[in-house]
Formats: structure tokens, sequence, C-alpha cells
């Protein structure tokens, strides 16, 4: 039999230059974060009073030792940020990914089986978004004390609700479609249609919003350690670099803003990232 | 021999939301009024009507996506009307359909190959009748890779026609499988789903608004309007002594590609 | 007033594969034109390029389309907006995606009246008011205040048609009509274009896939493969007996309930051949 539509020919998209920057970046972030320990140049809670306030290396009166200059106790900005990025890096994909993995679970149950499943999690995203998300997490490190695995707590207890909303809503969405009803007809379970026929077109959207959510994670985990709830020690963190920098941010703006850069270019990157997997690896947009 | 499906009054009223009184349930509105048919194994019925004679919703009632609220569907002796699906394993393997728009009856994001081959596993058969259905309606092996938003719309009804055929089914449903194709795929379709039939001894129940398409492929009609059968008979009878006013209606609405026609 | 349409050219844009290869055709006042063919010939193209409505991302090449003497496509796009708009019109293919949801469907046919034409509100209305008349729609004062959802498809598909011509326009565009419509309802809503386009001596390109309902309309067919004109003659004559292999296939293709037995497809043959035509044109655009 002959077709009046010759097939097409299966080509891959050329690779997006929103997908090589961004997984770039990031890669080059969990390079960094992984080996800060060995190549941060010096070690980011050592003081050298001597040594404050010096100014990026390639400025005047900058030095070549600290690249990125130092801050008002001489501790290296550059090392500093280094290790910054092993906290953010940690909280950005363990609280993402819980987020993601709760709330696209709750979402596509109750978007799929519908009855009291989508009854019980609806009233409960509802209840559940009505608290404010700035003092629950207050709240919760009050109650659990400062630490890593508070701060990715709050996260997934206040994101899980965004998840569960968007994903329920393309859940329904998709129930509806002629292939779930195929796949009914065909004799599978409803357990098994929805994990083998609508979970597939559910992820592209759960997987932009996971990056979306590992950036949201980021700055959540920056503005805690701004107000000084994040993790206890010393150690360095974007947002803490950040409130430190406020301080001294007209004799030392370096402070500021390399922390600054840092945390905006990998939400960016987050961001774009996910867009970028979309274009590469859903079929349905070659 | 008895007749392979059975349908004995019919009928299935749904709530309606949009009336729905502030205390209390939404009244139902009835869809389907008793239906009784009668197919043969091997037979080819054409189920026709205008929207909203219940053509549908009776097809979906055969196959038991709905489920009817009166009346009974009985298969090759069994009654399935109110079986639970666990029970309906192997009726399903048995009874098919095929639907009307095919890019959203194949899932997007599978492949042809796991479209064909996802049934056959779920019944425990072959894997290799999943070629065989892809051969079988004329399709060549090279588009097992591809996803349906790169076929064409006349291929991707057939991939879904080898989807149903790759269980080798005793009954396939036909739900306006060729209301969204163009002229030749049409002709295709048709062709494929009269030679399928007669192959394999499949029985066809053929849901069409188009009584043109229908004369082609089916020896009986069955007409419905407003969830009740108005006529059925056979089809040249239907065409040359029509009875009732359904089907009047219908003859009327064909357009036959002639300027003299009286139309 | 004539529609003259000549060597229009289209392509999908950065070089993209032709959509239209030199498409000539003409239509007068009163007369009705049939473009058919299957999907993707390239059939609506021609009317959306008529009216300057083409997607983003196709682009015109080369031609000319005269509305009156006067080439649109060589017009600046403000004027050519105003010249279409105000005799020119289209019946869409679905009335529902065609209808704001969340308007009235009298303040829908009203609104382009007054903004587009510049009448003062209360003749539009008496205009909407007569043109809902016209159609026969039921209780046309109370279905002026509906909205869609609360009309069937075919009232809605009556809107649109007493949208197009209630500003009596010298052509009207119909893009496949009746293809979402219940086929109990297709005979209706033809007769009425057909009505409505003879009282008021418009020209209409009637684009369909359905040679049945092409042959209900039109006095001229034009049968497109691949954006190229294969055949263009008078109905009668087509019908009777098409020229053109593709164009004999295509008829030969349709269900004919007086003429039962197996379908014919459009032969593998006929297909390469006119496969070959489009690709003959192209070479011939490239070296001449």
């Amino acid at each position: 039999m002959v077709d009046l539509h010759p097939v097409r020919p299966a080509g891959r998209r050329r690779a997006g230059w929103r997908l090589r920057l961004s997984a770039g970046w990031l890669l080059l972030l969990a390079l960094v974060a992984v080996l800060a320990p060995w190549i941060a140049p010096h070690d980011p809670l050592a003081q050298d009073l001597f040594a404050g306030r010096l100014p990026p290396a390639w400025m005047e009166g900058g030095d070549a030792l600290y690249l990125l200059g130092t801050d008002s106790l001489g501790r290296d900005v550059l090392s500093r940020l280094m290790h910054a990025s092993r906290v953010a890096l940690a909280v950005a994909l363990v609280a993402g990914t819980l987020t993601a993995l709760l709330g696209t679970a709750l979402g596509l149950l109750a978007g799929f089986l519908r009855g009291w499943t989508d009854r019980v999690v609806s009233r409960l995203v509802d209840v559940w978004m009505a608290f404010p998300p700035v003092l629950f997490s207050i709240l919760l490190v009050a109650v659990a004390g400062a630490g890593l695995w508070t701060i990715v707590l709050a996260v997934v207890l206040i994101d899980w609700t965004r998840f569960a909303r968007v994903v329920r809503a393309e859940a329904m969405a998709q129930g509806a479609m002629d292939y779930v009803a195929s796949a009914r007809v065909a004799g599978r379970s409803r357990l098994g249609t929805m994990l083998h026929e609508v979970l597939p077109n559910v992820l592209p959207v759960a997987l932009a919003m996971l990056t979306l959510e590992m950036g949201i994670a980021v700055i959540v985990e920056a503005i805690l350690s701004f107000v000084n709830l994040s993790i206890p020690t010393d150690d360095a963190t974007w947002g803490g670099m950040i409130a430190e920098g406020r301080a001294s941010i007209h004799q030392a703006w370096w402070v500021l803003a390399f922390p600054l850069l840092a945390l905006f270019l990998t939400v960016l990157a987050f961001g774009q990232l996910g867009e970028g997997l979309r274009e590469r690896l859903d079929p349905v947009l070659r | 021999m008895a007749d392979l499906l059975v349908a004995e009054g019919l009928a299935l009223a749904l709530p309606d939301f949009s009336r729905r009184p502030l205390l209390g349930a939404a009244p139902r509105v009835a869809i389907l009024r008793g239906v009784s048919f009668a197919l043969g194994r091997g037979e080819v019925l054409g189920i026709v009507g205008g929207s909203g004679s219940g053509k549908t919703t009776l097809g979906r009632c055969l196959l038991r996506l709905l489920e009817p609220t009166g009346g009974r569907v009985v298969f090759d002796g069994v009654d399935v009307t109110h079986l639970p699906e666990p029970a309906l394993g192997p009726f399903r393997r048995r009874a098919g359909m095929v639907f009307q728009d095919p890019l959203s009856a194949l899932n997007p994001r599978h492949t042809v190959r796991r479209l064909l081959l996802g049934p056959v596993r779920l019944h425990g058969l072959p894997e290799a009748r999943a070629a065989e259905a892809l051969d079988m309606v004329g399709l060549p092996e090279a588009l097992m890779d591809r996803y349906p938003h790169e076929i064409s719309g006349g291929q991707r009804q057939r991939v879904g026609i080898a989807r149903a055929v790759a269980l080798r089914p005793d009954f396939l449903l036909c739900d306006e499988v060729v209301s969204g194709l163009d002229l030749s795929s049409q002709a295709q379709v048709l062709n494929l789903l009269g030679g399928l039939a007669r192959e394999l001894g499949l029985a066809l129940a053929f849901i069409s608004h188009d009584l043109g398409v229908v004369r082609h492929l089916c020896s009986r009609v069955l007409v419905l309007e407003g969830g009740v059968v108005a006529e059925e008979g056979a089809v040249a009878e239907l065409f040359e002594r029509p009875r009732s006013q359904a089907t009047r209606a219908l003859l009327d609405a064909i357009a036959l590609p002639d300027p003299d026609q009286v139309w | 007033m004539t529609l003259e349409v000549r060597g229009l050219s289209a392509r999908v844009r950065g070089g993209g594969p032709p959509v239209l290869r030199a498409v000539s055709l003409r239509v007068e006042a009163g007369e009705a034109l049939g473009l058919v063919g299957e999907s993707g010939a390239g059939k609506s193209m021609v009317g959306r390029a008529v009216l300057g409505i083409l997607p983003r991302a196709v682009e015109v090449t080369a031609g000319e389309v005269f509305l009156d003497g006067v080439d649109l496509l060589r017009l600046p796009e403000a004027e050519r907006r105003a010249r279409v708009g105000r005799i020119c019109a289209l019946i869409p293919q679905d009335p529902l995606s065609a209808l704001n949801p969340s308007r009235r469907v009298g303040r829908q046919v009203v609104d382009p009246l007054v903004e587009v034409l510049g009448w003062d509100r209360a003749r539009a209305e008496a205009r909407a008011r007569e043109a809902f008349e016209e159609v026969r729609l039921p209780d046309p004062g109370r279905t002026l205040r509906a909205y869609p959802h609360e009309l069937s498809g075919g009232q809605r598909q009556r809107v649109l048609i007493a949208a197009a011509f209630a500003a009596s326009p010298r052509l009207v565009v119909a893009d496949e009509p009746t293809t979402a419509l219940d086929v109990t309802v297709q005979r209706g809503i033809v007769g009425l274009i057909r009505e409505m386009q003879a009282r008021r001596g418009t020209a209409l390109l009637f684009v369909t896939h359905d040679l049945g309902i092409a042959s209900k309309v039109c006095a001229r067919i034009a049968v497109l493969y691949a954006g190229l004109v294969v055949e263009e003659s008078d109905a009668r004559a087509f019908f009777r007996g098409p020229v053109h292999p593709y164009a004999r296939a295509l008829l030969e293709a349709s269900p004919r309930p007086d003429a039962p037995g197996a379908l014919r497809p459009v032969p593998e043959a006929v297909v390469r051949a006119v496969r070959a035509e489009a690709a003959a044109f192209d070479r011939t655009v490239r070296h001449g």
C-alpha cells in the first residue's frame, strides 16, 4: 500500500544553547562543590586580620593570593564561595527531588483516580497552602533546630503543593484521552494504566518544575542563612556571605557581589536546565 | 450457531451536573433507553445515527468502558454487564476497539513498538505478534521506532487497528474510525478493515454518522436515534426502503459528488 | 468584483518546503469556486494568503493577489488590512474556537461592524438582528444575547455565517465550514451559504476536502495537491470526468452508496506521478 506522507527521518534536534550553558554551569558548580576541600586555595574559615578587605586580584591593592579578595576577617572570598556551593547544591538536589517525588505522586493519584482520593488530596492541598510559608519555616527551625535537614524539610513541606496541583491538572487531562480508554479495553488495571500510560505524559511537566524547584531551594537556603537560621556553624553559605557583605558594602563590595552573582547564575541555570532538557528529551517536541 | 454479542434492553443514564440542585443528587439524563440487537460471528454491523443518538455511548457500553444502568450485554454466552474488572480479562482479549482520533488514542510518548507490545505482553502473547500486526495492516517495520506525531493520520489509524488485532480478538468495535481521515486514507482503512474481518473472521461493529461509508463495509445496519433503535435491517434495504425518519435524515445528508443531485 | 490570484507561491519560512506552487485562479462576483484536495494540499493556505492571515511560519515568495484590480500583496500592511476588512470575510472551520467563549454572540457580530467598518452601534445592532433572522436562528432577539456554549454546533456556525455576510462583503472565504459539524446539520449550513451568496452576488472561495459538498455549492472546481493546482474546470465537466489522473483518482475514492463494492484508494502510481510534477515545478523555480 502507498502512503501520501513519506516517513519523516527521526532526527535529533540540535543541542540547544540553553541546555549547554545551564548544564555547563551546573556541572562546573558540582565539580567545585565536590572538589572544594582540595582545590580551594585557602581554608574558608582561616582568618587573617592583616589581610582584611583586600580587593580582587585584578584591582589595585589586590593580591594574587586572594583572587576574589577577602572579607573583613581576612577570609578568602573565593574559597568561601567554593565551599558554600556544597551547601547550596546539597539542598537543591535533596530538597528539590523529595519535593518533586511527594508532590508528583499525590498529584498523579488525585488527578487520575479521582473520587475520594482526589477529594482528600485536594482538600489537603487547599488547607496546606493556607499556611504562610515564611512563618512556617521559622517555626520549623525553632522546633527542629537549625540544620541542613531542617531546611530540606521546610522546602519539601512548603512546596509539595505546587507540584501536586500542576500534576493533578495534567493527570486529569491525560486521563480523559482515548489512549487511556484504549489501555482499559486492552485489559490493563487502573494502577497499571496510571503508571504505564499516564506517568510518562506527566513527567515532562514535573521535570520542568523539578529544576525550577531546585532553584527555589537554593534561594530558600540563602534566605534562611541570610537571617542566620540555616546551618548553625561558621561554615560559609552564600546567604551568610551576602549578609556579611551587606555590612561592608561600601568598603568591600566584592564580599557581597560574588556570592550574589553565584546565586543568580545558579538559580538561572536551574530554570533554563528544565527547559533545555524538555527540548532535548521530550519526543513530542522533536 | 449462537450469536457472539447480544445486547438486551441496554440503558444508561448519567447525572447531569450542570443542573445539580443545592442539596441532593444531580438529575439523571437518559442517554440509552433500551437498545437490543445481536451480532453474529464474523458479521459486520453498522451502527449509525446523528450526534446525540447515543451511538458512541452504546459502543462504550458494549466494551464495558461504561457500566449500563439497565439491560444486559452478553458476550459469547457470558453476561459481562456487571462483571468486576479483574474478571473481565478474557473478555478484554477477545473484544477490542479502534478509536476515532488516533492522535488521542495513541500515547504520544510511546513508540509504535511500545504501543503494539503493550497489549501483547499484557495478555502473555508471543512478542512476534506485534511485528505481525504491523505487517497485517500494511505498514513497514521502519515505523516501529517512530512516535505517533511523526507519522501521518492514516498511518496512525492503522497502528490503532494493528494494536487491536494483535490480540486476535473475535470482536472489534470501530468508533468513527475514518471520520477524521482524508478520502484516500479513508478508502485504505475501510478496505483494510473489510479484509481483516474476512481473513480473521472478525465480527465488526462499525459506528459512523456517514451512511455512505457504512454502505461499503456493512451487511446490516442499526439506526439509532435518541437512545433507541429507530430501524434495523440489511444495508441495501435501508437505502432503498428506509422506514424511519432518522434513517431518511441520514440518507438525505449524503452528498454525492454529483452537481445534479437534489440536495 | 473579481478575485484573481496569479502564480502565488509560498513556503515555510527559513528556506522550508514549498506550501503553495504558483497557484492561479479566478473568482467572479456571484460565482463559487471550490478548492478541493486532501489535508496538507494547501487549500486552506490559499484562502489565508488571500485574506492576509497566513500563519507566521509561512511566507509568500512570489505571485499576485488582485482584488478588484489592486494587488493586495504590494500594499502596505495597514492598508491591506483595512481593505480586506471592509470587503472580505471568513467562515472558519471550527465554530467553537472561532467564537470568544466569554462574550455574547451578538456582540461578536456587532463589534467588528462598529470597530472595523465604522458603523454606529444602533445600525450595527439592527443589522446583526436582521442577519440572525436571515440565517434562521431561533428567536433572534434572545440568541443575540446568548453565549457560544449555550448554542449547538450548527447554531454557532450560523452565527459565524451571519457575521461573515452581515456587511455584504464582496468575497467570502469558507474554510471547511461543515467539517466540524454533525452530518445531519451539514446540508442546512451548505444550503444557507449558497442562499446568502446568491442573494448578495458575493464571490465565494469554498475550501473543502469533501467532493460531494463541493458539487452542491460550486460552479467551478480547482484540485490541489501539495500546493499545486492540478486541475481547474467547470463543475459539471469535472464531475462527469476529471482530466488529471490524480483528480480522477480522488473522485473514484469517494464513497458511493449507489455503487457499493471495495473503495478504490488513490493508486501508488498516481501519487508518484503527481509528486514528480511538484518536484519538477520546484526544479523550474530553482533554475528559472
